[in-house]
């Protein structure tokens, strides 16, 4: 049996708080690094965040680092696996430091631009998933509830809302995050897999 | 072997799965195939993981009240509640314990509640203890009642979101008091129990399985750090231990033989064919007098009797009388022999 993965919610709660702030900042960090052709920087994500719902969050000081850590051991696993890759990628990503303890000042979101931009996100969305999303948030309505307000089924509901939160899964990993994005209030889209204002911003 | 499922295929079905968690608790059928699906790739563990971190987190916008309008948060001061929501952790601020957030968490996993997002400040955990020997009967503001058993220490927070009680160390019984709309939980280990009404024992001693007891009503079970996250539903009569490996053990156990278990609540220890040395391992437990036993076999006889928890001297000589052994005072203790 491998890792216990703890999916409760005060681990989700953990992980929203510590963690996904800091997943645009990894991904142009990922970005740098050389991956194994068959191997994206979703895919390491993914893992990471797997792995951090096997540690014990209480021994865990610094969150991003930890985060950028757990990204770069993955990736160095994923290398050596891979056959194809020359030992020179190994090196280049071995060489490679974990960003500082501390995010920049650049990094760091304030409460009411992280705010913003959830509003900016829930207003963004077509109008029947809006109202599908305000009333499962605000009203606590339940699927069936919310299918008879708006006249679906409660499965075209579930399908709605699940829709909308992988909209937000992307977008919030995506830079969507960053504090210039915020107060432009532009969000970066599918077809923009890489913030290059994030990974400009963490050069420095 | 298919193609390799892409990562936003699944991060879609992360999506929803999360959501349809976070509605109500899937039945049996349907959580079979989440972990199904979950256990055959790792990165759908993770993806489900950070589905529902979003979730958390779109969930503050709940804070925004029912106009989620954008340019309203750049010129005008938040709103009190949604300045708190969105506020990260910091260490200078009394935050959640993991082990608070833990049954916290459970209590919106079970009522579907998100209040827990917003801590009230004025819930307070208060802590009640124990010392060796002594039991004590604490009224709680919703009606429950909690005895502690001896050298016991629990921590109690009351809100409109739940009714949080944490088991530190010791043995506790609640009489919870009915109330369908806030839960009752209590936290012991990494185990969470849930209960609407119910009495129930709770028993976490170092040297021991963690053992939960219910006398009446039911209590929900849950490991909370396991993916699989099965929980068990516990009915009256009925004991269940935590082994070692992480399995729960349920057995029957009559209501009579429960009642027996339970005369601690009256400072009693009682027994019914129970060895000698697992009888004064229960002493210890109450009284810094030690009762020794000098020999195996002398440890292997059986007691029966109701005695006084604190009175390891009297429970000594009284079954030297009955069992014909020698009896003798040391400074820390008693002796008993052949």
């Amino acid at each position: 049996m491998p890792d216990d993965f703890d999916l409760s919610a005060s681990r989700a709660v953990w992980l929203s708080r510590n963690i996904l702030p800091h997943e645009a900042a990894l991904r142009a960090q990922i970005s740098r690094w050389r991956l194994p052709p068959d191997l994206e920087a979703d895919d390491i994500i993914q893992e990471a965040y797997a792995k951090l719902s096997t540690v014990d969050i209480d021994g865990i000081r610094n969150p991003r680092a930890y985060f950028f850590q757990v990204a770069r051991s993955l990736v160095l696993m994923h290398v050596r696996r891979s056959r194809i890759v020359s030992i020179q990628a190994v090196e280049h990503i071995e060489r490679l430091s974990v960003p500082s303890d501390e995010p920049g000042p650049d990094v760091q979101v304030s409460d009411r631009q992280q705010l913003h931009l959830l509003a900016t996100m829930i207003a963004r969305l077509p109008e029947a998933s809006h109202k599908a999303m305000v009333l499962r948030l605000v009203h606590e309505l339940s699927h069936r509830e919310i299918g008879e307000r708006l006249g679906m089924t409660a499965n075209a509901v579930q399908k709605s809302l699940a829709k909308s939160l992988s909209k937000f899964i992307e977008q919030l990993g995506r830079g969507g995050m960053t504090p210039s994005d915020a107060s432009n209030g532009v969000i970066a889209r599918e077809d923009q897999p890489d913030n290059v204002e994030t990974r400009d911003q963490l050069r420095d | 072997m298919s193609k390799r499922e892409t990562s936003s295929e699944i991060d879609a079905a992360a999506a929803d799965w999360a959501l349809r968690m976070d509605e109500a608790a899937l039945d049996g059928k349907q959580q079979a195939k989440f972990e199904r699906w979950l256990s055959a790739d790792v990165r759908r563990v993770g993806a489900y993981a950070r589905a529902q971190a979003v979730l958390v987190h779109v969930k503050r916008a709940k804070a925004l009240g029912t106009e989620f309008e954008p340019s309203s948060y750049n010129s005008h001061p938040l709103p009190r509640d949604a300045a708190e929501a969105i506020r990260p952790e910091r260490p200078d601020r009394p935050v959640l314990t993991r082990r608070r957030m833990l049954i916290g968490a459970s209590a919106v996993a079970a009522s579907g509640a998100i209040a827990f997002f917003v801590p009230s400040d004025s819930a307070v955990a208060r802590v009640y203890e124990t010392g060796r020997g002594e039991t004590r009967l604490i009224p709680l503001e919703d009606g429950t009642t909690v005895t502690l058993n001896t050298q016991s220490r629990i921590s109690v927070s009351l809100d409109r979101a739940a009714r949080l009680v944490t088991l530190e160390r010791g043995e506790a019984l609640f009489k919870v008091a009915s109330n369908k709309h806030i839960p009752f939980l209590v936290q012991a280990g990494d185990m969470s129990l849930r209960a609407e009404k119910a009495t129930f024992s709770v028993c976490q001693l170092d040297e021991r399985p963690l053992e939960v007891k219910v006398c009446d009503g039911s209590v929900e079970m849950e490991r909370s750090s396991f993916a699989t996250r099965r929980t068990h539903v516990l009915g009256a009569n009925v004991r269940a231990t935590l082994s070692q490996n992480g399995t729960i053990i349920q057995r029957d156990v009559p209501p009579e033989a429960m009642e027996r278990e339970l005369a601690w609540q009256e400072g009693m220890l009682s027994f019914v064919d129970t060895p000698l040395s697992q009888a004064a391992e229960e002493f210890a437990r109450y009284s810094n007098r030690r009762i020794r036993i000098a020999d195996v076999a002398v440890g292997a006889e059986t007691v029966t009797g109701r005695f006084s928890a604190t009175n390891p001297e009297g429970f000594a000589r009284a079954v030297a009388l009955g069992l014909n052994l020698n009896v003798r005072s040391t400074p820390d203790g008693i002796t008993l022999g052949r």
